[in-house]
């Protein structure tokens, strides 16, 4: 049992390690998984320690604010642990676990609507953190959250598919075909919603940068 | 291929998200077109300035208070769980167990009862056929047509012959106010069967305990 809370924190600290049994299986985790879908405590423990991250980031991403984010990443651990024992082993846990993401993220955001931050608000928040902004870390920490924060803004103005689709191709690095498995639609669809979404990004920041010089 | 089926497919390209021979295609306008390889930079840029956003660093305490929620959320859900398993466990059974029976044995004598058809309400009015209930006999309404009362008498010895044959085959049947006799049978009473025969003088009653309409009691003149 130590030894695998070793190894998770291993694995945390590990940029970009995948999880998913398809994409390089780690046999650690996936006993893990199996002892959680038993009833281990602690193993579903392990297993929140590990996805917590990657889910809050990406429910972040999906919600816009991070009070959403936490909520939802709690409703998620809920489900995870209600439904686990539907899970079969072999099956892709990523892709299961981000189905219950995306369900989640759907019903929140139905019935909170996102709170969008203005563009001029997104620019008040620049001045900032510019003015703020100094030497060294906290610099590179300001221009950051500052990227964050458009992107944030970026992703607001995009329709609840789009932001799906998006965030799940571009940002969490999916392919096209895992895309369209996670959402329930084909892969023309998604196509389709990654290029609008992708043109319309690309406006906003034209917009943005345009604002910021002028 | 033209500049505005790359404008259209761009973003695709850019992420690889075409076929192989489209791509194929596409560099090779690309190749040869400065607008569309500027256009191309552009979005490669937008998408590399989308990718570099690095994912905000969460609180340890955000991270902790996330896993506490959770440990709440599931310690209530397996209170209820037991609660309901307690409140299973502590019931009563004895009784339930006696009363099930019971309580299916009402239901069933309910069903019963329910399911029973009901009387009428209204007077039954029983019609019999006349020229088929005994020998010798006509419907009312032809009694003084000429040709009935001149037939001559071997005729009718041989339709009372037939007649009977048929009454002995046949039980009485109902058919027609017109030829009848009213019964009252809701009131329990005795069923009573008039028959005017082709004299206008002679009136045949019959008289027959109720709900046995095949046994009368045998003409009364």
């Amino acid at each position: 049992m130590p030894g695998d809370v070793a190894e998770i924190a291993r694995l945390i600290e590990e940029p970009g390690v995948s999880v998913t049994c398809e994409r390089g299986c780690e046999s650690g985790l996936g006993r893990i998984i199996e002892r959680a879908r038993q009833g281990d405590a602690a193993a579903f423990d392990d297993v929140m320690i590990h996805y917590q991250r990657r889910v809050v980031n990406t429910a972040r991403r999906m919600l816009g604010n991070q009070e959403d984010a936490r909520d939802a990443a709690q409703e998620v651990f809920l489900r995870l642990f209600k439904y686990l024992k539907s899970y079969k082993q072999g099956q892709d846990f990523d892709g299961w676990l981000y189905r219950i993401v995306i369900n989640v993220c759907r019903d929140l955001a139905r019935k909170r609507p996102p709170t969008a931050i203005s563009s001029c608000e997104a620019e008040r928040g620049f001045r900032k953190l510019d003015d703020i902004a100094a030497t060294g870390d906290i610099e590179d920490q300001a221009i950051q959250s500052q990227h964050r924060s458009i992107v944030a803004e970026a992703l607001a103005t995009l329709s609840t598919k789009e932001r799906e689709a998006l965030v799940l191709r571009d940002l969490e690095g999916f392919s096209t075909e895992e895309v369209a498995k996670l959402l329930g639609s084909s892969q023309t669809t998604v196509r389709s919603q990654v290029c609008s979404a992708r043109r319309k990004i690309k406006l906003f920041k034209d917009r943005l940068t345009k604002q910021r010089r002028g | 291929m033209d500049c505005k089926y790359v404008e259209n497919k761009v973003w695709l390209y850019v992420e690889g998200d075409l076929k192989a021979n489209k791509l194929q295609a596409l560099a090779r306008h690309i190749a040869s077109c400065g607008g569309c390889a500027r256009l191309v930079q552009d979005a490669r840029d937008s998408q590399e300035w989308l990718r570099s956003c690095e994912p905000e660093h969460i609180d340890d305490a955000l991270l902790d208070s996330v896993r506490e929620g959770v440990r709440l959320k599931i310690a209530d859900l397996e209170r209820s769980r037991f609660q309901f398993v307690r409140v299973f466990a502590e019931l009563n059974w004895k009784p339930l167990i006696i009363a099930c029976p019971v309580i299916v044995l009402v239901l069933l004598v309910a069903l019963h009862f329910s399911l029973l058809p009901k009387p009428n309400p209204q007077h039954q009015i029983l019609v019999v056929e006349s020229n088929r209930s005994m020998p010798g006999m006509v419907p009312v309404e032809t009694h003084n047509q000429p040709e009935d009362v001149a037939a001559p008498h071997r005729a009718r010895a041989r339709h009372q012959r037939h007649a009977i044959k048929r009454n002995q085959a046949q039980p009485l049947r109902l058919k027609d106010e017109r030829d009848l006799v009213a019964a009252d049978q809701s009131y329990k009473a005795p069923l009573r069967i008039e028959i005017q025969t082709q004299d206008p003088n002679v009136r045949i009653i019959w008289f027959a305990s109720p709900g046995d309409g095949s046994a009368p009691f045998g003409p009364d003149k």
